[in-house]
């Protein structure tokens, strides 16, 4: 290969790829937050203001090799939410989902060709809603 | 309780190259307390979190997330709510 072919995009037009890409093993994708139309478009936008440029539209998750590796970043880095939404990596492909490896592991971004298309792909994508035992609700709201 | 509208939009779920969470400078609620060092309310739909602001590279805001409900961090927004 040239050195002056590069594999990875721009970073600063799009979020950076990780030259390895993502482990054969890494079948499940996770993602904070139920999948709230007002709230997937809120964060696909920040993504498009960021790399406005970019030609696809992308959301952030991580990737899980399996159900204990879902519960350390329940712990770590989804413990703000109450709950987390669980997809096979398979599925969201076969939907149309781009599963990219981007900045550092386990992070992916989830990416479509608008905005759009995105929502309605994860949205029509079958996953599984996991209640995050690690999140601590905000004060006393929700007590009788 | 009257929850605490957000100074920042936040993806909790987002990460880059920092290893941080990240919003955008001008999508802040109130952009005059997106200063570096300062605590913020950061947070989308109903995940938020008491966040310091660690630095801001362009219109590109890092900051980092402190584990644990609002509430527990009112102290640190003192200076921001007089």
């Amino acid at each position: 290969m040239s050195p002056a072919t590069v594999e990875h995009m721009t970073p600063d037009r799009s979020p950076r790829l990780r030259k390895a890409g993502l482990p054969a093993d890494a079948v499940l994708v996770v993602r904070g937050n139920l999948l709230d139309k007002t709230v997937l478009r809120a964060d696909a936008s920040l993504v498009a203001g960021r790399y406005p440029t970019w030609e696809l539209t992308g959301i952030s998750g991580f990737y899980a090799r399996n159900s204990q590796e879902v519960a350390v970043l329940c712990e770590t880095k989804l413990d703000r939410f109450a709950v987390v939404v669980v997809f096979r990596r398979a599925d969201l492909q076969a939907a149309g989902v781009r599963v990219l490896a981007t900045y550092r592991t386990p992070h992916v971004t989830l990416a479509a060709d608008s905005a759009d298309a995105l929502i309605r792909m994860l949205r029509g994508c079958p996953h599984e809603r996991l209640l995050n035992a690690y999140h601590e609700p905000e004060g006393q709201e929700g007590q009788a | 309780m009257i929850e605490r509208p957000v100074d920042l939009h936040v993806d909790l779920n987002s990460e880059d190259d920092s290893g941080l969470p990240w919003g955008l400078l001008d999508r802040a609620f109130a952009p005059g307390v997106i200063v570096e060092g300062n605590w913020i309310v950061v947070g989308s739909g109903a995940a938020r979190a008491v966040a310091q602001v660690a630095d801001i590279e362009g219109n590109v805001v890092h900051v980092r997330p402190l584990p644990g409900p609002v509430s527990r961090h009112q102290a640190l927004l003192g200076h921001l709510t007089g």
